[in-house]
């Protein structure tokens, strides 16, 4: 069953239009990423499906509802998790409390038993748990940025650029996580990549986006495989 | 005069200025405005006082809570009417919308009650006198509430959801609409609880001398001061700021230059004393502004730019 839809999104920021009619669905449970080159749309697509950017036509349908127009704060109440690019983190709340966050919406008993989760999830984050965000290393935001965004226990998770700035390593972890939350969990998890390897290998299906338009959809091991797609867009 | 007593003095001068200078800050935090008719709701919650114990004969202590309270929801009600319509707007064209709200307020508190100034009916209590110092009874109140109103809202802050989420929504408003927080709600709680304490100041201030419908324009300044000290958007500058400002007001006045330009005796430039005059007492905020702005633009905690 398609857990979300978005059809033919035109969307942008005020006047600059940058999504000129894409379209992406995501199966239950699924894992797909996002590819293409630096100005293709990625990032704008998942803040629209979020509700950040203002979308001009088409829709958005979650489980057969249409919330093209909800609000961030109402899409998280009905099972969207996001975890942005920049800004992962609130910087001077420890990192209990960015947990404490996440869960803002989930009563205070439930609140706590999600955190005792996070922290088997995540240990590293347990042994922080008093220090501000803003000291954790770039690898520990990304944790705790899936820590805060797990804590509603989202039906989907999107993850923009989860390894952007990262180390090698730390990048690989991170990908084992997201391997081992989807296993664990059984969500849907909707990443967006510019060094797609990693992400490709660990999805059911990916999209090309150029441009702002699809430019090719596929079975993930298959664009792994597809010569074209590999010179063009995942370097070589 | 005894230092003793221009410690006490400055003290009473920083909790009025802080019970201001924090609500100014924390709406600039979460609005990014400066909100130039943030002490002229200050003068409207001092005459919602006024309303309730010299017209409708309430105990002060009663009609200053019951003030507080409804200047917040008038500050809300004025969100919805004016600010809510610019939340996307530019902060200097918000900045200058409040300027005119705060015309707005000024001349319409001056068109009720007129430009007379006004007194509380409150019972004329004998001050503490002692050989160091003198402290009337509402000086000790002022205090008191200064330092209760700073207890609260550091609570608030860090122990109560609403307070962790107002942090998290200045932190990062989009993350904090990510995590289900509904940003309107911290607006409208913000409001609230910047003009209720406002008021208090407003209040206490207008018991320790009297009410006029320009006694916000004549404090604006030493507000805006304390808070861009401390570093705007940052709520504990707010209160260091107000008490940097509270010492240097009194001790200003108090310091003779003339000793201090001889270094105490070592020197012999002047024989003069040399006082900076009373009438100079607004300058002083002035200054410490413009020195304030010219090395640390960003106040002396300063709000980090983290991402």
């Amino acid at each position: 069953m398609k857990i979300l839809e978005a059809k033919n999104i035109v969307a942008g920021y005020s006047k600059t239009e940058i999504l000129h009619g894409v379209s992406i669905y995501l199966e239950e449970k699924e894992v797909i990423t996002i590819i293409g080159p630096n100005g293709a749309g990625k990032s704008t697509l998942m803040k629209a499906v979020m509700g950040y950017v203002s979308i001009y036509s088409g829709t958005v349908t979650w489980k057969g509802e249409d919330v093209t127009h909800l609000k961030p704060y109402e899409k998280v109440t009905r099972g969207f998790g996001y975890v942005p690019q920049l800004g992962n983190v609130f910087p001077s709340l420890t990192v209990l409390e960015n947990l404490e966050m996440g869960g803002y919406t989930r009563p205070k008993p439930e609140v706590r038993d999600k955190i005792d989760k996070a922290f088997q999830l995540f240990p590293i984050l347990k042994e922080k748990m008093g220090k501000k965000a803003g000291t954790l290393s770039g690898g520990q935001r990304q944790m705790l940025g899936m820590a805060r965004a797990l804590m509603t226990d989202p039906e989907l998770i999107m993850l923009d650029e989860p390894s952007a700035g990262l180390s090698p390593k730390a990048s690989e972890e991170v990908f084992m996580t997201i391997a081992d939350i989807h296993k664990r969990l059984e969500r849907s998890i909707m990443i967006i990549e510019q060094d797609a390897y990693q992400s490709l290998n660990i999805s059911d299906r990916g999209y090309v986006l150029v441009m702002g338009q699809n430019e090719f959809e596929d079975k993930a091991e298959k664009i792994l495989t597809n010569q074209k797609i590999k010179e063009a867009y995942l370097g070589g | 005069m005894s230092v003793l007593q221009v410690i006490l003095n400055s003290i009473i001068r920083a909790s009025e200025l802080a019970l201001l200078s924090l609500g100014l800050t924390i709406v600039y935090d979460i609005l990014k405005f400066a909100n130039f008719a943030h002490t002229e709701y200050a003068v409207v919650g001092a005459y919602f006082a006024f309303i309730l114990n010299v017209t409708l004969g309430l105990p002060i202590f009663f009609s200053a809570i019951l003030a507080a309270i409804a200047t917040g929801i008038f500050a809300i009600l004025i969100d919805r009417v004016v600010f809510k319509k610019m939340r996307n707007a530019n902060g200097i064209i918000v900045m200058v919308t409040s300027l005119g709200v705060a015309i707005a307020l000024r001349n319409t508190v001056r068109a009720i009650w007129g430009a007379s100034p006004k007194s509380y009916n409150v019972p004329l209590q004998a001050p503490i006198v002692t050989k160091y110092f003198r402290i009337t009874p509402l000086q000790i109140w002022i205090i008191a509430v200064g330092a209760a109103a700073m207890v609260a809202f550091y609570i608030l802050l860090h122990y109560t959801r609403l307070g962790k989420a107002m942090r998290a929504a200045s932190d990062n408003p989009d993350l904090a609409q990510a995590s289900g927080i509904a940003t309107e709600k911290i607006v409208t709680a913000v409001w609230f609880i910047a003009i209720s304490f406002a008021s208090l100041g407003g209040i206490l201030i207008g018991m320790e001398t009297y009410l006029l419908p320009y006694m916000g324009f004549a404090i604006i300044i030493p507000v805006f001061c304390a808070a861009i000290m401390g570093g705007l958007g940052n709520p504990y500058g707010a209160m260091l700021g107000a008490l940097v400002l509270g010492f240097a007001e009194n001790f200003g006045l108090y310091i003779n230059f003339g000793k201090l330009f001889n270094l105490g005796g070592l020197l012999h430039i002047t024989h003069r004393a040399l006082f900076i005059p009373t009438g100079y007492k607004p300058a002083i905020s002035f200054v410490i502004l413009i020195v304030v702005l010219l090395l640390r633009p960003r106040g002396i905690l300063g709000k980090k730019e983290e991402r």
